[in-house]
């Protein structure tokens, strides 16, 4: 049996606010609630990233959510897909440049799929959820890393320790 | 061979505990060992030889020199309170005095064996040389952790093993003026224990612990002096076989004292102030063993009792305690005071069940009287470990203590899973307790609520323990003394054994000593299944669960490959979050109101005596 | 229950309640005018947590979670083969233990707070449960479910009451709202179950199914020998629960255990008391 097959028939989400202006994390939840109802998909919002396979990200990641959103990111279990909800989150959106934002999530973590809009409509977002689906399925059990605030990744025998994967801010110099 | 078994097990203990008080340092450690177990192995024997009951005959001597005794410890108890300058100890004092005058001005001879050596007495003998020898012996390691003079080491030590005689002789006497001597014996142990330390605590709670556990007398000889006032002989044999009434008020009497001795409420006081002693001290008197009396009277009384208005207040009394014992440890915060609460909790229980007084309600009770005492001595003594090795006292310093102390830790476990979960012995005592006790649906419901309380009890205190530091990687094994390390495993495996021969274990162990006395509690057992007339115990079910409580140490040594490691979930932040136990603070108000139905209950088992006695 | 039907049963087990799990997600949703997930929905989510790469906090972890799953399917074992209903009680508090001392065993204020929670939750619900045993003792003299089966008048008339207490306490039992505390998602994010990941997840996730089953197959008890009225009753209180479940909010646990132990114990105790003087 290829049990790759069933990783879209059911995934998992972790919805993650970067800092956005909360536009987009409404249109998420309205995903959520009855009139779009994507657990007929078999989409569940755990909030828990260990038991999620999508990670929903939207906002510019202000500086103070940094080292969170990594550490969330590497907290997923492998594979894993990440989807940037709303232009903020693609690109900084009506952010970009400020002093106090990253100008959008691919500039820490690898992201599969980009859902533009500012709000981004639900429609849209059930579609980015879906093409990152179609990723996820190919997607192998190595560990995917972040671009910024990297940490070590020790191995010892077999087994691998990710505890400090994801570094803080204040562990670099800043 | 019994008659001299008895004699050995009885007065054994006394020489054996001057000879390892007068040993020279080097040899002391051996002869404890060698003097518990030889008392075991006498023990043993005696349970294996013992085919019906055996009288003994004590020379006629022997009743002058139990009442110089008896004048002796009142005198003694008396001085303490007049140097401690403690009226209510005076008091007591003279009160006992004056009753035993009168006892013994009345007293006409009669031609009763003052021991009788009966099945019950020579189970209860297995527990009290088994786990208190065991004691003992850890005891020599423990005390090397104290500040005292190697000299007091050593009389810390023989008095424990001469202890273990009075135990011996309490269980066999027939004689109630015997037994009430020994019951005042097992009160100065106590007495000169708890006040071990000498420090200000140890003093205040050994005149605690001595003027409540006189009043236990006052009430015992209260109870001799009604068997006395209809010309009865002393004896128990005698109470059991007279049906009328005032044999009732008097064993309300003697109950009564008796549940002062298992710390009943509202006397739960003085066994919490009794945690202040060694430990030694709190796993042999204050759990195991002593406090057993109260259990132990009632069964022995139980019979007489069975369907009078004294057996239900007594078992409602029982049930009280069970659930009031267990919410209050909820509560508390020192592992020996809960230890404590939940050794006092249990006896309710156990009085409960022999209050009931069915064939299987007594099986139920013995069950539990030797299945707890032995994981309670196992806990108390882990208590001890910790306490000296690693210095944690309270539940709060224990957190994460798996990765300083597994081994420990491991076996606090166990006791208490040997406690409140299947297959153990306890466990299935309480199930048997739950299968009699059902005739009557508000006994049971006080079993149902204490039983899942206790549980909650354990299951808080061993997860704050197993409270694992996420960043360290292993085990520290750690280094016990090997005293400490073989005393306790010993009984780790005990109970691990009898978990899995549970079946054979009620009905070779417990079965015959209730048989006597209360035939047809109907258990039985076909290879490892056991049987009882309401629900059997399937093999697969006990192995089954056997199994996997036994996989949970083995998995905690075998660690996984091939799966990464990862940081708790901590919202994305990376703070070190340092969890802390739930508490329960039982609002005072409650707390009184226990102590006051307590007291209620109390006064009406007295009561109930009085007017017995009069009807 | 006992004999061939109930060994298989024994061995269908989380078959049987993966599909009342997809069941229950199914009704929910349409409760709520929702179209749902697919019935085999459970099976999905179990393949997929298969593929996960596997991770642990540490590893008594991740085997406590394992040894969670196989104590319920001994409870579940003992119940459907007709054993004592108290040991069946106690196999499930057994089973129980694994999972709160799991959630201590890791240092995460989500997880321990779950753990608490769990014990207060069996504080809510475990009386009751052994109250019916009792009471299924008073009728039939023996506490062997087998027994039960075997009545030819339905414990349900004369156990009302503990079959109300036992309703009342049910939501306790299955985490659902309001006595949900245990679990408590977007609060404490599952409580005990947080830091599991991928298989360990799967073995908690099964156990559920099998927590289902059970508490379910307890139901089907009431019915003694007639065991369709049995299972039209859990069929009734399977709704009865997930309505509940979608119109209540949380209550905090001393809500919880003084709304449960205090309605449902009184109840019990009365119909016990009731039976006991017939
Ligand atoms: S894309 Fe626009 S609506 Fe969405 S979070 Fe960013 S700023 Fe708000």
């Amino acid at each position: 049996m290829r049990l790759e097959r069933f990783r879209k028939k059911s995934p998992w989400i972790l919805h993650y606010n970067a800092g956005s202006c909360n536009g987009c994390d409404i249109e998420i939840l309205a995903c959520l609630a009855p009139r779009y109802d994507v657990e007929r998909l078999g989409i569940l919002n755990r909030g828990n990233p260990k038991q999620a396979d999508i990670l929903l990200v939207t906002g510019p990641v202000t500086h103070r959510s940094r080292d969170r959103l990594v550490e969330l990111y590497t907290q997923m279990a492998e594979p894993k897909v990440v989807v940037a909800v709303g232009s903020c989150t693609c690109s900084g959106g009506i952010f970009r440049h400020m002093y106090h934002v990253g100008d959008g999530v691919d500039q820490f973590i690898p992201v599969d799929s980009y859902v533009a809009g500012c709000a981004a409509r639900p429609e849209q977002i059930i579609e980015g959820v879906a093409r990152a689906l179609e990723i996820l399925e190919h997607k192998s059990h190595e560990i995917e890393r972040p671009f910024q605030l990297r940490g070590p990744l020790y191995c010892s025998g077999e087994q691998t320790i990710r505890r400090q994967m994801a570094a803080k801010v204040s562990d670099e110099t800043n | 061979m019994i008659e001299n078994l008895t004699l050995f097990l009885i007065l054994g203990p006394a020489l054996l505990a001057l000879v390892v008080y007068g040993a020279p340092r080097r040899l002391y450690g051996p002869l404890v060992v060698l003097s518990s177990a030889l008392l075991f192995s006498a023990a043993l024997l005696a349970w294996l030889l013992h085919a019906q009951s055996v009288a003994i005959a004590l020379p006629a001597w022997t009743h002058a020199a139990i009442v110089l005794l008896d004048f002796a410890l009142i005198g003694y108890f008396l001085w303490v309170g007049v140097r401690q300058n403690h009226r209510l100890i005076v008091l007591l004092a003279l009160l006992q005095g004056a009753l035993l005058g009168w006892v013994l001005y009345a007293l006409s001879a009669a031609p009763l064996a003052e021991i009788v050596v009966d099945k019950l007495g020579a189970t209860l003998w297995l527990l009290v040389t088994g786990v208190g020898g065991l004691i003992a012996w850890y005891a020599v390691g423990y005390m090397r952790h104290e500040s005292d003079s190697p000299r007091r080491q050593q009389a810390f030590v023989a008095i424990l093993i001469a202890f273990l005689g009075v135990m011996n002789a309490l269980f066999v006497a027939d004689s109630i003026e015997l037994f009430f001597l020994l019951f005042e014996l097992t009160t100065l142990s106590s007495f000169i224990l708890i006040g071990w330390r000498r420090d200000a605590a140890s003093r205040l709670s050994s005149l605690q612990a001595l003027w409540m556990n006189q009043l236990g007398g006052v009430l015992l000889l209260l109870g001799m002096g009604v068997i006395i006032w209809q010309g009865a002989p002393l004896f128990f044999s005698a109470l059991l076989e007279s049906q009328s009434g005032w044999a009732l008020g008097a064993a309300a009497f003697l109950i009564a004292g008796a549940l002062i001795k298992g710390a009943q409420m509202p006397f739960d006081r003085w066994l919490l102030g009794a945690m202040v002693a060694p430990t030694p001290v709190s796993a042999i008197l204050h759990s195991s063993t002593m406090v057993k009396i109260a259990p132990f009277m009632v069964l022995k009384l139980g019979v007489l009792l069975h369907g009078t208005p004294l057996a239900v207040a007594v078992a409602y009394f029982g049930g009280f305690v069970f659930v009031a014992g267990a919410f209050v440890a909820l509560a508390r915060n020192h592992l020996k005071e809960i230890l404590a609460y939940s050794t006092i909790s249990l006896l309710g229980l156990m009085v409960m069940l022999s209050a009931v007084a069915t064939p299987l309600a007594l099986s139920a009770a013995l069950t539990l009287i030797l299945f707890h005492g032995v994981a309670k001595a196992m806990l108390f003594m882990e208590a001890g470990v910790l306490e000296k090795l690693h210095h944690a006292k309270s539940v709060d310093e224990m957190g994460g203590m798996l990765s300083r102390a597994p081994m420990s830790v491991f076996l606090v476990l166990l006791g208490f899973a040997s406690i409140t979960l299947p297959p153990f012995g306890a466990l299935v005592g309480k199930w048997v307790a739950i299968e009699a006790s059902a005739q009557s649906a508000f006994l049971f419901l006080f079993v149902a609520l204490g039983s899942v309380v206790i549980a909650l009890l354990y299951f808080k205190v061993a997860g704050y323990m197993l409270g694992k530091p996420g960043s360290q990687m292993g085990l520290t094994i750690e280094r016990i003394p090997r005293v400490f390390s073989v005393t306790t495993l010993l009984l780790g495996v005990t109970l691990a054994l009898s978990a899995i021969l549970i079946a054979p274990t009620l009905v070779y162990l417990i079965v015959p000593a209730i048989e006597p006395f209360a035939p047809g509690s109907e258990i039985a057992h076909k290879g490892l299944t056991l049987m009882l007339p309401s629900g059997d115990l399937p093999f697969w079910q006990i192995v089954g669960a056997w199994l996997l409580l036994l996989l949970l140490p083995l998995a905690g040594l075998k660690r996984m490959r091939r799966v990464d490691r990862v940081r708790e979930y901590s919202g994305g932040e990376r703070i070190e979050m340092q969890p802390v136990t739930f508490y329960f603070p039982t609002p005072r108000w409650i707390v009184r109101a226990m102590a006051i139905i307590g007291a209620i209950f109390f006064g009406l088992i007295v009561l109930l005596g009085g007017v017995l006695w009069v009807a | 229950m006992g004999g061939v039907v109930g060994w298989l049963l024994i061995l269908l087990a989380p078959l049987i309640g993966g599909v009342l799990y997809g069941m229950e997600r199914k009704l929910k949703a349409r409760m709520q005018r929702r179209a749902g997930p697919p019935l085999m929905q459970p099976f999905y989510d179990f393949f997929k947590l298969i593929d996960k790469r596997p991770m642990v906090v540490h590893s008594l972890h991740g085997y406590l979670g394992i040894l969670h799953f196989l104590g319920m399917w001994l409870a579940l074992a003992v119940l459907l083969s007709g054993g004592d209903l108290l040991m069946v009680i106690f196999m499930h508090l057994l089973a129980n233990s694994f999972l709160i001392v799991a959630a201590f065993s890791v240092r995460s204020v989500y997880s321990q707070l779950g753990g608490m929670r769990q014990l207060l939750a069996i504080l809510a619900y475990e009386p009751i449960f052994l109250l019916a045993g009792v009471g299924f003792y008073f009728l039939s003299g023996s506490f062997e479910a087998k027994a039960v089966f075997e009545l030819s008048s339905a414990p349900l008339w004369a156990m009302w009451g503990i079959v109300i207490a036992i309703i009342i306490v049910m939501p306790a039992k299955l985490k659902k709202s309001p006595f949900d505390m245990a679990e408590a998602h977007q609060e404490i994010i599952g409580g005990a179950e947080i830091e599991y990941s991928g298989l360990f997840y799967e073995a908690l996730y099964t156990a559920r199914w099998l927590e289902y089953l059970f508490a379910y197959a307890f139901i089907v008890l009431f019915g003694g020998a007639n065991w369709l009225l049995g299972l039209a009753l859990a069929a009734v209180v399977f709704l009865l629960v997930t309505l509940v479940d979608n119109a209540t909010t949380r209550l905090n646990w001393q809500q919880t255990v003084a709304i449960t132990l205090g309605l449902s114990l009184p109840l019990g105790a009365i119909n016990l008391l009731l039976i006991g003087i017939q």
